[in-house]
Parts: C-alpha cells; structure tokens; sequence
C-alpha cells in the first residue's frame, strides 16, 4: 500500500475519535456519540449472510439518537474493542480509517463472552480543528 | 521524524500484514516487507512452526500457501503494542494478536492468542519489515 498520501501527524487524533465512537456506544453516551459525529454523517451496517442491518441514518444527531435507542434495548455489558486499524487515505484534512471490532457482552452477574467479529470503514474529515466521522460503515461477522 | 509518528507507521505495517493475509490480498501483505525480510510462525511449548522464510518472495509464497489451506475466514486481531527499541532508522517491537475465526457454519470465536516481534527499517519508501515472527500461544 503506498503511504504517500499519509500524513502520520493526525493519525492517533483521528483513531481517537473511532475509539471514542466505541465508548461512547458501550457507555450508551448519547451525549458523547453526537460530538463524534459531522451534522451530515452517515451511519449504518450490515451483518453477513443474513438481513439483520442498522441504518443507515443520515445526521448526527438522528445517528446519536438510534444508537442509543439500539444500546437502551441490550441489558448487558458491551466492550467494542477496536484493533488492527489502517489508514487508507490520511491528510491533514481528511482520513479513513479501516479497522476490526471484535464485540464482548457480560450479562449482568454473568460471563463475558465474544457476540461478534466484525470490520469498520470510516471517513472522517477536520472540522473546525477537530476530527469528526462523516461516514461510518459497519460489517459484522455474526448477530449481535 | 518523531518517534511517535514514526511507530503508527510501523505499527499500520504490521497491522497492514494482518488485512493482507486475512483478506488473501497477498500484494498488501507482501508490501509490508523489505526485499530480504524474514518471517517465520511458532507455536509455543509445541514441535509445531512454519518457516523461517527468507525473501519477500518466499514469505508470500508460502503464506498464501497456508492461506489458501484454510476455508474459514480469520481475523488476526492486534493490539497493546510496544517499542523495545527506536533509532530513528531501525526499531524493534512487539505487539499482541487475538485470531478470530468464523464462516462455514461457524458464528465468530476465538482461535487463539499470541504475539508478533518485529524489527522494522525505515527504507527510502518508508518504514518496512525486515523480520516478523509470530509466536501463537496455541496451534490455529
């Protein structure tokens, strides 16, 4: 992969924002959900081999709003963890981001245990000084 | 460079090796490496181990070899990355992977656990691979 059109300055700025994206998501922080993303992001994604899916919702805040609405309907614990991301495109203005989630829930009293595996790719551009998702695509390997 | 952004580059090689085997891209996963790299897999407190291959052609050969053998699909999860070493124009490191399996019937779990230690150089087309071994806690 050529790595010309990287800019390694902004890369941990812009991973923190997929992370936040993360927490945000397991804390069920509306709040913080929202600040990740851009007013015209889009989300959604989609399981494989089955018609489970996610979105896609146009917004920030209407994305904030359903995932908490998702997150309010799962009793456990969530840990989306984030690893082996990759950088396909990063400037000073503009990234994506492709990257693992492997999904753990702990019941209530109960044992963690993997739900899923799954990708992300995710388009993030600097607004502002700050890095906000403008796009984020999600693909499960199993139901969560 | 600052070390720091040298190491996300080193640490995308790494994680760029995993994208490649794991989607059978084997260009990605050869561009990883210097032209005489050498890699090699072994399984710890077993008589169980792959390799070691030397040369970029040889590794990639025998990588989608074994990737070719396996009907599933695997995810090599990596994660809680460490810099031994750091000059500037050679590094060592090491960094943790969790494989992930799922596909033929199989909903997504754990394969098993292991490590990657490396030594990277920073070559007039960047920072690349020049040994890679993976130590897997227990056979895949």
């Amino acid at each position: 992969m050529s790595t010309d059109h990287i800019d390694w300055t902004q890369a941990q700025a812009a991973l923190n924002v997929l992370y936040q994206y993360a927490h945000a998501y397991d804390a069920g922080n509306a709040q913080m959900m929202e600040t990740v993303f851009s007013d015209d992001a889009i989300s959604g994604g989609v399981v494989t081999n089955s018609s489970l899916c996610w979105g896609p919702w146009t917004g920030g805040g209407n994305i904030s709003s359903h995932l908490k609405t998702l997150r309010e309907s799962q009793q456990d614990q969530r840990r989306h963890q984030i690893t082996t991301p990759i950088f396909t495109l990063l400037t000073r203005e503009k990234a994506i981001i492709k990257a693992y989630v492997s999904v753990f829930s702990t019941p209530i009293g109960g044992q963690s245990a993997l739900v899923t595996t799954g990708e992300y790719q995710v388009h993030f551009s600097r607004k502002g000084g700050a890095w906000k998702i403008d796009r984020l695509d999600g693909v499960l390997d199993g139901e969560f | 460079m600052q070390p720091h952004i040298a190491q996300q580059e080193i640490k995308q090689r790494l994680n760029e090796y995993c994208w490649g085997y794991d989607s059978n891209d084997m260009a990605l996963l050869g561009s990883v490496f210097t032209e005489d790299a050498i890699s090699a897999v072994t399984v710890a407190h077993r008589d169980l181990s792959w390799g070691p291959w030397r040369g970029k052609t040889s590794i990639v050969q025998a990588l989608s070899d074994i990737r070719n053998s396996q009907q599933d699909r695997r995810r090599h999860a990596i994660g809680t990355f460490i810099f031994d070493t750091f000059s500037g124009q050679r590094a060592t490191a090491r960094a943790y992977a969790t494989l992930f399996s799922y596909a033929n019937g199989q909903p997504p779990h754990l394969v098993a656990l292991g490590e990657y230690s490396l030594t990277a150089v920073n070559t007039n087309t960047g920072w690349r691979l020049e040994r890679l071994e993976e130590i897997m806690d227990s056979p895949f």
